[in-house]
């Protein structure tokens, strides 16, 4: 008996030495914290992802505490929760949760960075994560090692971003103060690569420059470039045109991108961020050797100049128009034009000065011009000047003078009838003038524009007029279905007449053939009447007849109406006379009968 | 030191402008048109102006805010400035007597300053020279409203007449149908007029220029135009405007030489 219980205990102490085993190992299991970085290094501005992923197998909800590191800020916060079911011969049913937790933040202090581990919490149980470090450097730091830009030459892939990455591109290397530089911001992606760019980057923010924005595709197009020996797609994103303003060193901060890759139906991929490597650019002064006086550090570039006057000819008092023009590649905008401001024999109006410039892949290039008017105050041969302008050209590398032949003006008379333009100074004093007051009552808030601008008055006047057709509208729609017209009344009574024809034969189905035959009298009487517009009621069978035939209706259907209206007579008074008739037969002469009638052309009712 | 602050009140509003632009409530409106206000009494017209300026940015409209502005401008001799605002005033209200006469005074400052030569064309009048003093005396919303308000009694009466059963009733419906129709009749015609007025296409001549035959720089000139000259826009050929003036002269110049009413 002891033999037989103790081989029975025996499989159950097992089983308890064994769950007692196995108990620490599940739950240490049961609840598990998982941290992790996408970047280990990064610069000042850079913003890293980190993912905080949460497994439960303990009934109850995950609280996650997320510590605060100083040096980094949070951008987003982003949290998913996932539960899954399992079985096993051990345990049963156990239920898994799933939290993850996703957090953008962005690096703000350099330096080595610790971010302490993260709790998390399940009914009163909790795990905790590993510390992470993540180092910053500072963006001086990076520019202090920022590689010479290289003519055209992008620096080759880093470890890790060979199938995506972004670069900045210039023309040159080296550049005179105020001389153009183009700058493009290019994506380089594997062949293979698919990606989609979240947001298009801002031009970045560039001190001791003046920039300009030349090209910016609205849809990406790709050429194909070897990059360290591998091919790669290359996307211009924009052009920018950059001037320097001073003499220097200086470092292109590096330009961030995010990209979502491999996006599919149902989700948005993954999101990668890269970001260009910076590069220097050396801004050299423009020479001192040469410089002609009267030289404005702006007017850097190929340029060209023309003066011209609207008319060479002029009677006195007509007004000359001057147009001098400054053309070609540079800083146009900002060019200066050579000053006019007395010219002998002429009256100098304040120039109006304009810009038309046309910006593209080839920079910045384009016209400055200023139109002076010239009011000649004597008459004769008048000239104007030859203008001069000073440049730096940086293809040449030498300073040029520009300059304009002079241009002979001929004055046809003397100006006495504007005596005014002679007494008129240069610029006239501005005389006093008794100026009504303010109005500073006025309840700047109220004003309202006039009504026939506004919609509300359109609409106002158009609903009378609207409102008034659809009634008149309204009252001859109205007028018109209470109105009974004779084709009404005709496609009445031939509705009723075929109805009648309808019982009749009712009646003659159900073997009552003298009532079938009073029921095609009323019918053919009825419709006859509507289309002769003569009562046939009361006439005999030979009136009737004779009023059909009257009207058009043919012999033989006059003979068929006299045949039947007979025999209706006799079916009158004497039933049996009409029980040997076949229904089918009668039937289908009465049809043919009623249809000749309602063929009749109807005839218009006289009084 | 209250000046120096409200200026530095202009300054910060016409900086902070653009992001503010649709934030401003009635009452804001109003008040930064009485500080703007304050500041042209106390003789700080460049402040005041400022103001005024950031209202008209922030889309305040009155027409005493442009005839403030205008008289801003005057009083810093800025009289092209101050023309197109006083037009702009007469503009929306073509009943402003303060901003006619006033912009009769600017010009007359601003003729004797230029001197450009008259012009040998013969003096045009157009309709709307013609309508805009007729009609300037009537207020555009009582006529506008009165047009639209008699038109819809007219119906209403004719409506009246034809569907009266009483023969008295429906006689005198018809009688005030057709008074109802002379009134809207007038009153409409007098709105189609101060519209014609108000819609027709005039700039003002923000600086002196030379006049083209045709609507391009190699076509000869026809003339000069004086800063502040009142343009009537005939025709437009790309950039190019044909404009004429009251003298009679007409040509062709670019827009951006022409500010807008």
């Amino acid at each position: 008996m002891r033999g037989v219980i103790l081989m029975r205990a025996a499989p159950l102490a097992l089983a308890l030495w064994a769950t007692a085993i196995a108990t620490p190992a599940r739950a240490a299991g049961e609840l598990t914290i998982d941290v992790s970085l996408s970047d280990r290094e990064v610069i000042v501005g850079d913003v890293v992802s980190l993912q905080v992923r949460t497994v439960s197998r303990i009934n109850g909800n995950i609280s996650v505490a997320v510590p605060r590191v100083p040096g980094l800020k949070e951008l987003s916060r982003s949290s998913s929760e996932g539960t899954s079911v399992s079985w096993d011969s051990t345990s049963g049913q156990k239920v898994t949760r799933e939290q993850t937790l996703g957090l953008e933040l962005q690096a703000n202090k350099a330096g080595t960075l610790t971010i302490p581990a993260f709790v998390a919490k399940v009914a009163g149980r909790s795990a905790q994560s590993r510390p992470l470090t993540l180092k910053v450097i500072a963006s001086a730091a990076l520019a202090a090692n920022a590689p010479q830009a290289e003519a055209g030459q992008v620096a080759p892939p880093d470890p890790g971003e060979d199938k995506l990455f972004a670069r900045y591109r210039l023309n040159k290397g080296t550049a005179y103060l105020g001389e153009q530089v183009l700058l493009d911001l290019e994506i380089f992606a594997s062949p293979n690569r698919n990606f989609s760019l979240e947001e298009m980057p801002d031009a970045p923010e560039l001190d001791g420059f003046w920039k300009k924005v030349v090209f910016k595709p609205t849809k990406l197009t790709r050429t194909v470039e070897v990059v360290g020996g591998r091919r790669y797609h290359v996307y211009r994103l924009w052009r920018m045109a950059l001037f320097g303003l001073s003499a220097g060193e200086r470092t292109l901060p590096p330009a961030r991108l995010t990209f979502s890759t491999n996006r599919g139906m149902f989700g948005s991929g993954r999101r990668i961020r890269v970001r260009t490597k910076p590069v220097k650019l050396s801004i050299l002064p423009l020479p001192t050797e040469g410089r002609p006086a009267g030289f404005a550090s702006t007017n850097v570039g190929q340029y060209k100049l023309r003066a011209t006057v609207d008319a060479r000819t002029v009677p006195a008092g007509k007004a000359v128009l001057l147009k001098v023009a400054l053309s070609g590649v540079g800083n146009i905008e900002n060019a200066r034009l050579p000053e006019i401001k007395d010219i002998d024999g002429f009256r100098v109006f304040p120039p109006t000065v304009k810009t038309e410039d046309k910006t593209g892949l080839s920079g910045i290039q384009g016209t400055k011009s200023a139109e002076i008017l010239l009011m000649p105050t004597r008459g004769g041969r008048l000239q104007v000047p030859a203008l001069s302008l000073p440049i730096y050209d940086p293809g040449r590398k030498s300073y040029e003078r520009l300059s304009t032949p002079s241009i002979a003006i001929v004055v046809n008379g003397e100006p006495v009838a504007a005596p005014a333009i002679q007494a008129a100074p240069t610029k006239p004093e501005a005389k006093e003038v008794k100026l009504q007051p303010l109005h500073v009552r006025a309840d700047v808030s109220a004003w309202s524009p006039p009504p026939f601008v506004t919609r509300a008055f359109f609409v106002a006047l158009a609903l009378p007029p609207l409102l008034f057709v659809l009634l008149l509208l309204g009252e001859w729609g109205w007028a018109r279905a209470q109105r009974q017209t004779s084709a009404h009344v005709r496609r009445a009574v031939a509705r009723d007449a075929k109805s009648r024809l309808q019982h009749a034969k009712q009646e003659a189905d159900a073997g009552h053939l003298d009532k079938a035959y009073a029921a095609f009298v009323d019918a053919l009487l009825t419709l006859g009447s509507e289309r002769t517009q003569v009562a046939l009621q009361g006439m005999t069978t030979e009136q009737v007849c004779e009023t059909l035939a009257a009207h058009g209706a043919s012999p033989a259907t006059v003979q068929q109406v006299q045949e039947q209206l007979q025999t209706a007579d006799y079916a009158r008074f004497a039933s049996g006379a009409v029980a040997g008739l076949q229904a089918s037969t009668v039937l289908a002469t009465w049809g043919d009968i009623l249809s000749e009638v309602e063929a009749l052309e109807p005839t218009e009712r006289t009084s | 030191m209250k000046l120096s602050c409200l200026t530095l009140t202009a300054a910060l509003a016409l900086c902070s402008g653009a992001a503010i632009a649709q934030a401003l409530t009635p009452q804001q409106a109003q008040q930064e048109f009485s500080a703007a206000n304050d500041l042209g009494l106390e003789g700080d017209f460049k402040g005041a102006a400022a103001l005024y300026s950031s209202l008209l940015q922030r889309g305040v409209r009155h027409p005493d805010l442009h005839y403030n502005l205008g008289n801003a401008y005057a009083a810093q001799a800025k009289d092209v400035e101050a023309v197109i605002e006083y037009e702009r005033a007469l503009r929306m209200d073509p009943g402003h007597e303060d901003a006619a006469i006033n912009l009769a005074r600017v010009r007359k400052r601003l003729k004797v300053g230029t001197a450009v030569p008259p012009a040998e064309s013969e003096p045009t009048v157009a309709l709307a020279d013609v309508l805009g003093p007729m009609l300037a005396p009537f207020p555009t919303a009582i006529v506008a409203w009165g047009a639209a308000l008699a038109q819809a009694l007219f119906f209403l009466a004719w409506w009246w007449a034809r569907r009266s059963r009483s023969q008295g009733s429906a006689r005198a419906a018809g009688r005030a149908a057709i008074v109802l129709a002379g009134v809207a009749l007038v009153l409409g015609l007098m709105t189609a007029g101060q519209a014609f007025v108000a819609h027709e296409p005039v700039a003002v001549a923000g600086s002196a220029f030379s006049l083209r035959q045709g609507p391009d720089e190699r076509f000869d000139s026809s003339g000069s135009v004086s800063p502040g000259a009142r343009l009537r826009v005939m025709d437009s050929d790309g950039r190019w405007r044909k404009v004429l003036q009251q003298d009679g002269l007409s040509g062709w110049t670019t827009v951006d030489k022409l500010s807008p009413l």
